[in-house]
């Protein structure tokens, strides 16, 4: 009872800091002061920063002799890759999503080199060419289908990784 | 007096003794404390007096539905953009097979959902929605276009990347619970159907018999998570109750009339009904730990909604066992479209409409339900040639029976004409890629962001539709309302009405205070300023 009594006393007499701010707490559905908070400025353009890896995580994907199914597995590696660095797959279609591996990203970190030689027109390709197709499941689950020889996706020659 | 400087994203005092004292104590005096503190003040904040019977309907579109062919440019300059950019995934106007065409729309403000000044011509409904169409003319249900996932407004295609923008987009399980939270730059912890029940549920409810306010037919869900635990949703299925296992089916092996508990002579003599008693008489224990109680209580209310629900349930049994006479609603709407009525969505739509029949058992006049309607993530075969049950098609098929079906039982004697009580609104993960994924007959869309919603009831202000149309051209075509996102080109709408707007004029509906709007949304206010909601053409709903 002192202790709820003592609680409840600074409670009461202590005002909720983010009300002497003039905010509300962002997201605090319980929160009691009222306001509109701004939208934080804009990031400052950082220079793209190549990751020390990005070479290597290239050669998962782009090198030379590797079979479909080991380059798609390379793939798979890369989102692995970038979920332990950002915390989630890269959001979007496969542009997108090339384009978060080049370092467009709250990081500024490139997981992969421009000159990547499985990046065609600004997607990431498959052995035969074709755009891989990315499914997001959640933020760390990921489908990847290659439309396999046949160039068609959703046939019976796709490859696909979860 | 602020004593000390938070950094970004430290916790308030308030936050920091709610939490500490939820893990030091679990459910103690303190917590209960504050749990009845906000409860007060959320009784305080919902001022306008108790009136009538309101229930909410959310029928969540599960895997991302194509709204852009569930609305849908008919004719001006929107519709030869439309056809521009859908590919196979086109629905006609003019095609020689009738049924194929989309249905065109009587809607009545079209200027102000036009996002040029006569871009929009007419607007239509996909072709399946014939009963959609007859009750959005009839003034019953409407629209509201490219309704999204926004943490703030005024994101562009140009500024697209460095924007703040909702976590995980185009993720399905991200973007559900974003959806159902409306909070999506938090970590999750209650939905916004939680948060309203949590506010109106002692004012509007306040007998302390009553059943939860929070209704599931579709199993646990985000929309009716509470923030403090006191309004927990009530799960069933489409089949109806989900009883304790191991009594029979609705406790036959153990007790002569389901609806009757904690009678003594209830019970069978059976085992099972020996057991049943044992149970109960330990759910009616006092224990002196807290705990106890608070874990005893979870049971207990489930056994006690159970109860509430089967009686409210009972009053809808029709003669023949296993229908009621709301089904004839439902079979109607039905009759010649070679779709099963009896399917899940329909099903849980059933249970719905007969537990809004059977309120006055239920003993609340504010009441939230949630259903969901499965097989939305149309990758592929979106539009299969000659079926009327498969792809979106069959999605769309099902949808419209279903809410004909439901709009028909509300409407009738069974359930006291309620109408303009109850509001249906439709969500989704997202909309779906303006362009198709092939060039075949196989084609499908993938996910992308703003979509649009339907709103049906005698509340909504019907035969309009709300918010902003977005402009269909892909890319970077140098329109500068262009508002596809990305670099893409496959046209992921940005939201022009972030789903706050969208729920807070529903919550409004329901009871919700201007007061107490951005408590259960706050990030509302950067979208609008309270109380002027209704701006940007969202005043959908009558008071």
């Amino acid at each position: 009872m002192a202790l709820v009594a003592v609680l409840g006393a600074i409670w009461i007499f202590f005002p909720d800091p983010a009300k002497d701010a003039g905010g509300k707490n962002r997201g605090d559905a319980t929160a009691d002061s009222k306001g509109t908070q701004l939208p934080p400025p804009p990031a400052p353009s950082v220079p793209i920063e190549l990751h020390g890896a990005a070479n290597e995580l290239s050669d998962l994907v782009a090198k030379a002799g590797l079979t479909p199914e080991e380059r798609i597995q390379g793939v798979g590696q890369l989102l692995y890759t970038y979920r332990q660095g950002f915390g989630g797959n890269p959001p979007g279609l496969n542009e997108d999503v090339v384009t978060a591996l080049l370092g467009v990203n709250e990081k500024h970190t490139a997981l992969l080199p421009k000159t990547c030689a499985a990046i065609r027109d600004g997607q990431l390709v498959d052995d035969w060419g074709t755009p891989y197709w990315f499914h997001a499941i959640s933020s760390k689950q990921m489908e990847v289908r290659s439309a396999g020889p046949d160039r068609e996706l959703f046939t019976p020659d796709d490859l696909t990784l979860e | 007096m602020n004593l000390i400087f938070r950094r970004k994203n430290e916790p308030s005092r308030r936050q920091f003794m709610v939490q500490t004292g939820c893990a030091a104590m679990g459910i103690t005096s303190m917590v209960n404390t504050i749990a009845h503190l906000k409860l007060m003040q959320g009784a305080l904040n919902a001022q306008a007096p108790p009136s009538g019977y309101r229930a909410l309907v959310c029928v969540f579109l599960n895997g991302g539905n194509d709204s852009n062919n569930m609305l849908l440019p008919f004719s001006g300059t929107a519709r030869t953009d439309y056809e521009a950019g859908r590919g196979m995934l086109t629905i006609p106007v003019n095609n020689a097979t009738a049924s194929l065409n989309a249905l065109q729309l009587n809607a009545t403000n079209i200027a102000e959902c036009d996002p040029l000044g006569g871009y929009l011509g007419t607007l239509g409904v996909h072709p399946k929605f014939n009963h959609i169409k007859t009750i959005f003319d009839e003034g019953d249900a409407a629209f509201v276009a490219n309704v999204g996932t926004l943490t703030y407004p005024g994101v562009t295609r140009a500024n697209y990347p460095t924007a703040p923008k909702p976590p995980q987009l185009y993720s399905h399980s991200d973007q559900q619970v974003q959806w159902q939270s409306s909070i999506p730059d938090r970590p999750f912890t209650s939905g916004w159907g939680g948060r309203i029940a949590d506010l109106l549920d002692p004012l509007h409810n306040p007998s302390s018999g009553n059943a939860s306010m929070s209704i599931s037919i579709s199993g646990v869900n985000s929309f009716q998570v509470s923030p403090t635990g006191v309004v927990a949703p009530y799960v069933m299925t489409s089949g109806g109750l989900v009883s304790l296992a191991g009594y029979g089916t609705n406790y036959t092996s153990a007790v002569n009339d389901p609806n009757i508990l904690f009678q003594a002579a209830n019970y069978k003599t059976a085992e099972a009904g020996r057991r049943l008693q044992a149970f109960e008489n330990i759910l009616n224990m006092s224990h002196a730990s807290l705990m106890e109680n608070a874990y005893n209580g979870v049971a207990m209310n489930a056994r006690l909604t159970e109860g509430m629900v089967g009686t409210a349930l009972q009053g809808t049994v029709g003669t023949t066992a296993g229908t009621t006479t709301l089904d004839t609603y439902f079979n109607n709407a039905f009759t010649g479209t070679g779709l099963n009525v009896n399917n899940d969505f329909t099903n849980q739509m059933k249970l719905v409409a007969r537990l809004i029949a059977g309120r006055a058992a239920l003993g609340n006049t504010r009441q939230i339900f949630f259903v969901q309607h499965g097989g939305y993530d149309t990758h592929i075969a979106q539009i299969p040639a000659g079926s009327n049950t498969a792809g979106h098609t069959g999605l769309m098929n099902y949808l419209n029976c279903t809410l004909k079906g439901f709009a028909d039982a509300i409407k009738g004697p069974e359930v006291g004409n309620q109408w303009d009580n109850v509001t249906s609104f439709t969500a989704s993960d997202f909309t779906r890629t303006f362009t198709a994924n092939k060039t075949d007959a196989t084609a499908g869309s993938d996910h992308a962001w703003g979509g649009h919603t339907l709103i049906m009831g005698g509340s909504v202000k019907g035969a309009r539709v709300y918010g902003k149309f977005p402009v269909l051209k892909l890319g970077n075509s140098g329109d500068p309302n262009t508002i596809d996102a990305t670099t893409a080109n496959r046209g992921l709408w940005i939201p022009s009405t972030s789903v706050d707007q969208y729920a807070a004029v529903l919550a409004r509906w329901l009871g919700v205070s201007d007061s107490a709007l951005d408590d259960i949304f706050p990030n509302l206010p950067r979208f609008v300023t309270i109380p002027n909601i209704i701006s940007g053409n969202m005043d959908f709903m009558n008071a």
